[in-house]
């Protein structure tokens, strides 16, 4: 039923104050901190001296001539484009094959494991994995008998640590996928038996339709968990070799307390917010609009 | 208070109880103005079409509930507790939990919840529209006997007009937000106001026919037939709606006056005592917005069936009418 | 004898071979966690030596990770006790009542937490600086409240969504205040979905590692931080095998944890994920 109220309704105050606590703790830890961040950016100022000195959008053209910057953003598109389309690509894969195991003791086994590597610490796993590829006693090089250098090659440093973030978190995603295949009425499945549906129409017509929201969400937590991703790359190899694995996150980190350029590392993290939302933004429009074409 | 779904009656009764703000006008109870009185403070108590019980707490603590928000001592509360079980006969059930009891004992206790706080006003949301027909009807008349056995005022909403009937010491029918009229069930089931009250109340329904004033005590038909009805200070040539209740209809084969009617039955319900005629007459044009067919009630097992002709008459003291501009 | 079709055999063989690969690293971890010093580089999979379990009581007392195991708990119970009642509360406020601007600040929510943490990482610090909890544990427990809000409001979101809103009519016609609607009714209801909302958060929380990294000195450095310290001394010291039993000890617990409350994951990740 529409509701029509003048003015602010009792409700409505004592909503307020049960939102209070919230409230203040957004405004202090986020909204206020996110504010002087933003002040910050139009400013040049190392952290230690007393001087700031305004240098309005200074900060914000020098991006466009920061070459690290550049190779950073490059890096970041690649291991996010990757994470979003390979990674729930493979979980829907994975869920399918899962949820389609009759025992349910495998089942359950499957689901603990692949979900357990999601678990961890992002930095623990990321230790795991420079043991795992070390070059000398590292267990990938001892199965394969070889010695690359996975973390010291500029050309697949990117894509060794993809494979960690995609070890780390298929299981997740696939989860989510899982509990959205639990979620079809099995009365779909039956009428589409019925109307001759073989396993690829019952994937294609049933369950793929009902999970679209669900795929949804697995996108949109990629986007923001890669986007801010920053421990894997710190932990791993701190951008290196030379930058090859560079990412934004990291990026703004050391120019912050590395070189003490705050106002143009803040300026950095806004333009790293901006580019979450038109992506997240994007991205929902996107799928939004399929569903009312359809 | 009565009529269909969306018209109100919950929110008002919802004011009434302060869950809603009053946005105008005031709330009076006993002459103090409560308007702006929490729901805690106005001493009502409510029962819930879905019960609300409260899942997590036994049948006892439900009930004492209100009076441990009170902060009455222990030994009151089970006291009361108790002795609202009994009048209810829910002793045995007092330790179980909501969900493990059937609808009708769902019922019983979100009714005694009520009566536990002895409240000077007891609000009803349609308290029976979850259960079957037959736990319907005996609960009804329960809790007409406890309202005469309590003697506390109760605001009962319902969209049935057979419990606004059967219950009511008086009746508040709504719609679209409005009140159309109040007053005892007869009342408003003898006198309607106007044309939507005489449609809410009856079943089967009111057969409406759209006539003129011919002259005084006469209305004519679209049919050009003219009917007695009851003297009116109407001017002639005033277009008015007739009301002809269903069961006042008499059938009457060996009838030769001249007011008796035509007809040819289109569909027959047998209710066992009584009979539903559906009714094709052409002389009796009804208003085609309203019904297809004249709707005759008759309180014997009717020997009529599919395709047979009768003849029937309605007396005239009998008919309600009004003029068509009422409010829709 | 029963015929499988080749594509339920082909799915089968690939998921147990990938579950190894999962795995794999885990076994090897833990394998190598057991070696002694001087075996750490021969060929061998398995420790051949005995098993050498002071390399955990060496990283666990010697290295301190008792202390900071204190650490990660006092800080991660005080966050998601303090989040999910904060939470509780917010979501009443915004799901229970008829309250108006419940889509701005549920909006606003959503973009807290699509903010990446740099945004507001060096303000903290100079915040924090200023009003002197810096290097304090409160330093990252209120950032940490701040973070399990989002997921535990979009649970209770979705669980408040079912619950019948007359339950709270009812109380209050029994004359109970707003506070004693989410204390005595609300609460005892909420008790299956907090768990659930807790224990993910408790994992989002027990792992967090950039902001442990600069916001707390050593005596107050959580698991992450701390096997992340061992791991650079193990390395200096020579003593290899004892930084694998701290990566060991630092996953040991959340895995114990995951493997009691399987089914509050699964339910949790699901009603969190379902929006709408």
């Amino acid at each position: 039923m529409p509701k029509i109220s003048i003015g602010i309704s009792a409700e409505t105050r004592t909503g307020w104050r049960f939102l209070s606590p919230a409230i203040l703790l957004v405004l202090a830890i986020a909204i206020i901190p996110a504010l002087y961040t933003l002040g910050m950016s139009f400013y040049s100022w190392n952290g230690l001296s007393a001087k700031w000195t305004f240098v309005g959008l200074q900060n914000y053209r020098d991006m466009l001539g920061d070459k690290t910057l550049m190779q950073a953003i490059r890096n970041t598109a690649i291991f996010t484009l990757a994470n979003v389309i390979l990674k729930p690509a493979a979980a829907l894969c994975l869920a399918y094959a899962i949820e389609s195991v009759r025992l349910t003791w495998l089942r359950v086994t499957y689901r603990t494991i692949f979900f357990s590597t999601s678990l961890i610490s992002a930095a623990i796993a990321a230790m795991i994995w420079s043991f795992v590829y070390e070059p000398n006693v590292g267990l990938l090089n001892r199965l394969l008998g070889s010695n690359h250098m996975w973390l010291g090659d500029r050309d697949l440093v990117l894509w060794s640590i993809f494979a960690v973030g995609f070890w780390q978190f298929l299981g997740q995603n696939a989860l989510i996928l899982m509990a959205g295949l639990q979620s079809v009425p099995r009365e779909l499945y039956d009428a589409a038996e019925m109307d001759g549906a073989r396993t690829w129409g019952m994937f294609r017509f049933v369950a793929f339709p009902h999970l679209k929201g669900f795929i949804a969400i697995v996108v949109v937590i990629n986007i923001i968990n890669n986007l801010k991703a920053y421990d894997l790359f710190k932990v791993m190899t701190d951008g290196g070799p030379r930058h090859a694995s560079e990412v934004v996150a990291t990026h703004i980190v050391k120019q912050a307390f590395e070189k003490g350029e705050l106002g143009y590392s803040a300026a950095m993290s806004y333009a790293l917010l901006l580019v979450t939302l038109v992506l997240v933004v994007i991205y929902l429009w996107l799928t939004e609009f399929r569903k009312e074409e359809a | 208070m009565v009529g269909p779904s969306g018209c109100g009656k919950s929110t008002l009764l919802r004011t009434i109880a302060g869950l809603e703000d009053a946005t105008s006008g005031e709330i009076v109870l006993n002459g103090r103005d409560v308007t702006n009185v929490a729901p805690r403070d106005r001493g009502f108590a409510m029962v819930f079409q879905n019960y609300a019980l409260y899942p997590h707490l036994t049948v006892a603590e439900n009930l004492g509930f209100a009076l441990r928000l009170a902060g009455q001592p222990k030994a009151e509360i089970n006291a009361a507790v108790d002795r609202v079980a009994e009048t209810l006969q829910i002793t045995d059930l007092l330790t179980k939990k909501p969900r493990q009891l059937s609808g009708g004992q769902r019922q019983r206790v979100a009714i005694g919840r009520a009566i536990v706080r002895q409240p000077s006003v007891f609000l009803f949301d349609e308290p029976l529209s979850n259960l079957d027909a037959a736990l319907r009807a005996q609960m009804r008349v329960e809790l007409a006997a406890l309202h005469q056995r309590l003697g506390t005022s109760m605001i009962y909403v319902t969209h049935d007009q057979v419990e606004a009937m059967t219950m009511a010491d008086r009746i508040v029918l709504m719609r679209a937000g409005l009140v159309e009229q109040q007053g005892t069930p007869l009342d408003l089931y003898n006198r309607p106001a106007n044309r939507f009250v005489a449609g809410f109340l009856g079943a089967p329904r009111i057969n409406f026919i759209p006539a003129r004033i011919a002259a005084a005590g006469w209305a004519e038909l679209a049919s050009g037939r003219r009917m007695q009805i009851p003297a009116a200070t109407l001017a002639p040539g005033t277009e008015v709606t007739l009301g002809l209740r269903p069961e006042h209809f008499v059938v009457d084969d060996t009838s030769n006056i001249d007011d008796s009617f035509e007809g040819k039955v289109v569909l027959e319900e047998r209710l066992g005592r009584e009979t539903v005629l559906h009714i094709d007459a052409p002389d009796l044009p009804l208003d085609p917005s309203e019904q297809t067919h004249l709707v005759i009630q008759r309180n014997v097992q009717s020997a009529f069936s599919t395709g047979d002709v009768l003849r029937f008459w309605f007396p005239p003291k009998r008919s309600l009418f009004s003029v068509p501009t009422e409010r829709r | 004898m029963r015929r499988y079709h080749p594509l339920t055999v082909v799915k089968h063989l690939v998921l147990c071979l990938l579950s190894l690969a999962f795995a794999g690293p885990f076994v090897w971890v833990i394998a190598t966690s057991l070696k002694a010093s001087s075996e750490f580089f021969s060929p061998n999979f398995l420790p051949m030596d005995g098993l050498q379990w002071e390399n955990y009581t060496q990283a666990f007392v010697t290295y301190g990770l008792a202390h900071n195991y204190f650490n990660s708990l006092t800080v991660t119970v005080a966050a998601v006790g303090l989040g999910l009642a904060i939470a509780l509360l917010a979501a009443y406020g915004m799901f229970r009542l008829r309250f108006r601007f419940r889509n701005t600040v549920f909006v606003a929510l959503v973009v807290v937490m699509m903010m990446p943490p740099q945004l507001t990482l060096i303000s903290q610090f100079l915040l924090f600086q200023k009003s002197g909890i810096l290097y304090s544990p409160l330093a990252l427990i209120l950032p940490y409240t701040l973070g399990v809000l989002p997921l535990s409001v979009f649970i209770l979101r979705s669980f408040f969504k079912e619950l019948p809103i007359d339950l709270d009519h009812a109380a209050r016609m029994d004359g109970a205040t707003d506070l004693q609607i989410v204390r005595l009714v609300l609460l005892p209801l909420s008790v299956p979905v907090l768990a659930t909302a807790g224990i993910l958060t408790f994992i989002q929380t027990w792992n967090e590692f950039l902001l442990a990294s600069i916001f707390v000195r050593s005596d107050w450095a959580t698991i992450p931080v701390a096997v992340a310290n061992i791991n650079n001394i193990a390395t200096q010291d020579g003593n290899q095998p004892m930084k694998f039993a701290a990566v060991v000890l630092s996953f040991l617990p959340l895995f114990v944890l995951f493997l009691f409350l399987q089914r509050f994951f699964v339910k949790g990740l699901a009603s969190g994920g379902v929006k709408g």
